[in-house]
């Protein structure tokens, strides 16, 4: 590729590959397939940290993380979307401090939206979405001093975390905030985990948006992504097996197992 | 067949630059005007084709195989352009962005309310940052430097650090407020975690140093149990959760590149 | 859920030790950071293998190979990041291989070229011949994907706006199958960029990487798939390749603070889990 890998065939292959399954699923369910997904607490608690602030008079805290305008940002989006329409329909004050102009002006357009269609427009107060800074640690110490000043009965983290994660999280549990915390970023779940309530470990965090709103075509999508893990798992058990026989020497089988090991042999 | 369309957006000299500007401004307006007024319909089929031609773009770019004496492929070209249209959005978007800060702290100031001064300090600050920061860069005044130098080294740089370093303060009382041997999984993950931390420092170090550096043995040095932790155990897990991560990731990338997401994120009609 | 302060009032000594006031916490942490930087407390460490990689790497690179040196990092992680930056240039000069550094950072690049003029220095190495220093660049993808076609196109100019074309340290370097090694220094997640656009464009290429303590467990998976060669790990990378390289460096000296702030965590939590044990034996 571009050219970093001189075989880029085989990677091509299993990405169409997983894209084909998904998209099955995707078609699948939208033709009134009924799909199970499993219980996530984190995402279950959402309701429970909000009823919370309704019952404090407290402001509820949605931060999208300090990444810019991504997948990532736009998977944060809906589930700020999903939380905007209930403290619409519950009257409480909202604050969501973004550290990035683009995602900035869609999230005032998504939370703008969640008002609009809960039928509660006049409640939206354009105020409760401010872009703070795009530097790292001054939207740290900005998004810190919001939370303490305003008290917030409620926090919730989802998107792309960095140092700032546990500043967020650690200040929240001072105020005694109830947290619910989810990122793609593996290093920052350690401190999400100490200092918050919830957290949404890994893919659970591309689950969230399926599970709240239990969208046929998210569904589908999300069924579509646990097939592609077992063809990813597959291939791991897989290339362990031809990794044993080619080390063995095996005769034929020794052969087409290095053919496959090399198959996906990137350096 | 892209040629003449990188001939127009190639560099042009000072003399027709304006027009071009003018050009640009002009093109932009009428086409917000026509997205604003082309019904819903019909803007629908156009936001996913465009949609659908970027992703198609960067996918093919990617995938298509390059020429080994020029090492690019014939979209390699247009990478530069492409990323500097991003760029573009972001600094309009940038604009609204401080809009918003003004919005929100000019109210605070305009109606005394509680910590008014904060927001007359961001305000002062952040006008400081910008005149003395492009005095910097295009003056020649020295005085002007030497102030740039006070915000940005001086200030900037150690408000930074400071808050970074109050990470440390919080691990600290997260994790003595976190750790409670309240269950069987609870009590692995503290011993796992005490290893590991005593694996980090010389101090840990110390307490097995008198164990072999060789030898069988040598597996129950400190040191040597941290390191398996992280490269056996940790790295597993973290493989694990990254084939997950990339595979959720690309399925909600063909779902907004296919336009399967409409709905998802405006709950309006687009 | 967390507790909201001052809402359950501590009864006896073992529930006080579940709930120590944070600020107490905070002052001892500050105590055992302080004290060890002026009573300096020397202790015996260990190599890790992650370090003795990065080490063995750049060692490998023949004399006179060139070095691709970038610095994303800024003030934030100048504890961690800058005796890295200082250790990983001290080796690569020692050597005598030629060295280009860069920034993705603003503040990074600054730092890096005042990290750099120094070391420079002190190994008699002369700018424009021996190393150079490209300055800021912005849009990582883009510079990556461009310099592994054409180095000298990517960096026309050096950060002081120079030519770079004809300065001798540039002379002999096109594209990236010309550079022996690079070396990225980062307080974020860039080695995945590097990875996916520049590392296998040249299978010769060795790739380093410096991150800060909190990012290093993650990238063990690509030193084990050998995308990266060798990892330095924060500052206790940091002080262990400063004794693979014969210095003592701000790293060396930072250790005794490390190795107390972390038995003082370790102490913290097992005061917490004797006041909760004594707790629910009492209850129970």
């Amino acid at each position: 590729m571009q050219h970093a890998f001189e075989k880029i065939w085989p990677v091509l292959i299993v990405e169409v590959l997983t894209a084909v399954i998904i998209i099955w699923r995707i078609v699948s369910a939208q033709r009134g397939k009924e799909l199970f997904i499993r219980r996530i607490p984190g995402l279950n608690a959402i309701d429970e940290a909000i009823g919370r602030a309704t019952e404090m008079g407290r402001p509820v805290l949605m931060v999208p993380g300090i990444g810019g305008f991504s997948i990532i940002a736009l998977q944060a989006l809906s589930i700020f979307s999903y939380i905007a329409r209930s403290t619409a329909k519950f009257g409480n004050r909202i604050l969501m401090p973004v550290a990035d102009p683009t995602v900035y002006t869609v999230a005032e357009e998504v939370i703008r939206d969640a008002y609009q269609a809960e039928g509660h427009p006049e409640r939206f107060e354009a105020d409760s979405i401010r872009f703070l800074s795009d530097r790292q640690f001054a939207f740290a110490s900005g998004v810190a001093g919001l939370i303490q000043r305003e008290q917030i009965a409620s926090s919730f983290m989802f998107g792309e975390f960095f140092a700032e994660s546990l500043i967020f999280a650690e200040t929240g549990n001072m105020v005694g905030a109830i947290q619910v915390a989810g990122t793609v970023h593996t290093t920052q779940i350690p401190f999400f985990i100490a200092a918050c309530d919830y957290t949404i470990i890994g893919d659970e965090y591309y689950a969230a948006s399926a599970y709240i709103s239990r969208n046929p075509t998210m569904l589908g999508s999300l069924v579509g992504q646990d097939f592609g893990k077992l063809l990813i798992a597959s291939l791991c058990v897989i290339g362990s097996v031809a990794a044993t026989l080619a080390a063995l020497e095996v005769p034929v089988l020794g052969t087409a197992s290095q053919w496959f090991i090399n198959l996906f042999t990137i350096r | 067949m892209f040629e003449p369309i990188a001939r127009f957006f190639s560099a042009k000299p000072p003399e027709v630059l304006p027009y071009y500007v003018a050009g640009a401004v002009l093109f932009s307006i009428l086409m917000i005007f026509v997205l604003i007024n082309l019904p819903s319909r019909a803007r629908k089929p156009l936001i996913a084709l465009v949609t659908f031609l970027a992703g198609l773009f960067y996918a093919t770019e990617f995938f298509f195989p390059i020429d080994r004496a020029t090492n690019k492929n014939f979209l390699t070209d247009y990478l530069v352009p492409a990323s500097k249209l991003g760029s573009l959005l972001g600094g309009m978007t940038l604009t609204l962005g401080i809009l918003s800060l003004l919005r929100v702290h000019g109210r605070n100031i305009a109606r005394l309310r509680a910590g008014w001064y904060n927001s007359v300090a961001l305000l002062v600050a952040m006008v400081s940052m910008v005149t003395f920061g492009l005095m910097d860069k295009y003056g020649a005044n020295d005085g002007a430097k030497k102030v740039f130098n006070v915000l940005f080294e001086g200030m900037l740089i150690n408000m930074d650090a400071t808050m970074f370093s109050l990470i440390a303060f919080y691990i600290v009382s997260a994790s003595y407020r976190a750790f409670r041997i309240r269950s069987i999984e609870a009590t692995i993950l503290m011993v796992t975690a005490f290893l590991v931390m005593l694996g980090q420092v010389p101090v840990g170090n110390a307490l097995t140093d008198w164990l072999p550096q060789d030898g069988t043995f040598a597996s129950l040095r400190v040191e040597n149990i941290k390191q398996w932790i992280l490269s056996q155990v940790n790295a597993a897990a973290l493989r694990a959760i990254a084939f997950g991560l990339g595979v959720g990731g690309l399925a909600i990338s063909l779902r907004i590149w296919l336009s399967l997401e409409r709905g998802a994120y405006f709950e309006k009609e687009i | 859920m967390a507790t909201t302060p001052g809402t359950s009032a501590p009864r006896d000594i073992w529930d006080r030790l579940q709930a120590i006031d944070r600020r107490v916490l905070y002052v001892l942490l500050l105590v055992v950071i302080i004290l060890p930087l002026f009573v300096p407390i020397r202790l015996p460490m260990v190599t890790m293998p992650s370090t003795q990689k990065l080490y063995q790497a750049v060692e490998s690179i023949p004399e006179g190979g060139y070095v691709i040196v970038s610095t994303t990092w800024s003030g934030g992680t100048r504890a961690e990041n800058m005796p890295q930056t200082e250790a990983i240039l001290r080796h690569l000069m020692k050597r005598r291989l030629r060295v280009a550094v860069f920034s993705f950072d603003q503040q990074g690049s600054q730092f890096s070229y005042n990290i750099a003029s120094r070391v420079a220095r002190d190994f008699g190495y002369e700018y424009g011949k021996d190393w150079v220093h490209w300055g800021f660049r912005p849009v990582a993808g883009v510079v990556m994907k461009s310099l592994v076609r054409d180095i000298p196109g990517t960096f026309t100019t050096d950060r002081d706006g120079k030519p770079t074309k004809d300065m001798p340290v540039m002379q002999g370097i096109k594209d990236i199958k010309d550079v022996d090694a690079i070396v990225e220094i980062a307080a974020s997640g860039i080695y995945m960029d590097w990875i996916g656009l520049v590392v296998g464009a040249n299978p010769k290429l060795k790739f380093g990487f410096c991150p800060t303590a909190v990012m290093a467990p993650e990238t063990y998976p690509y030193m084990d798939s050998g995308q990266i060669v060798g990892i330095m790990e924060g500052m206790r990378g940091a002080a262990e390749y400063e004794q693979l390289v014969n210095t003592v460096g701000l790293a060396t000296k930072g250790m005794g603070s490390i190795s107390l702030a972390h038995v003082l965590i370790m102490l913290l939590i097992i005061v917490g889990n004797v006041g909760y044990i004594v707790t629910r034996a009492r209850r129970s």
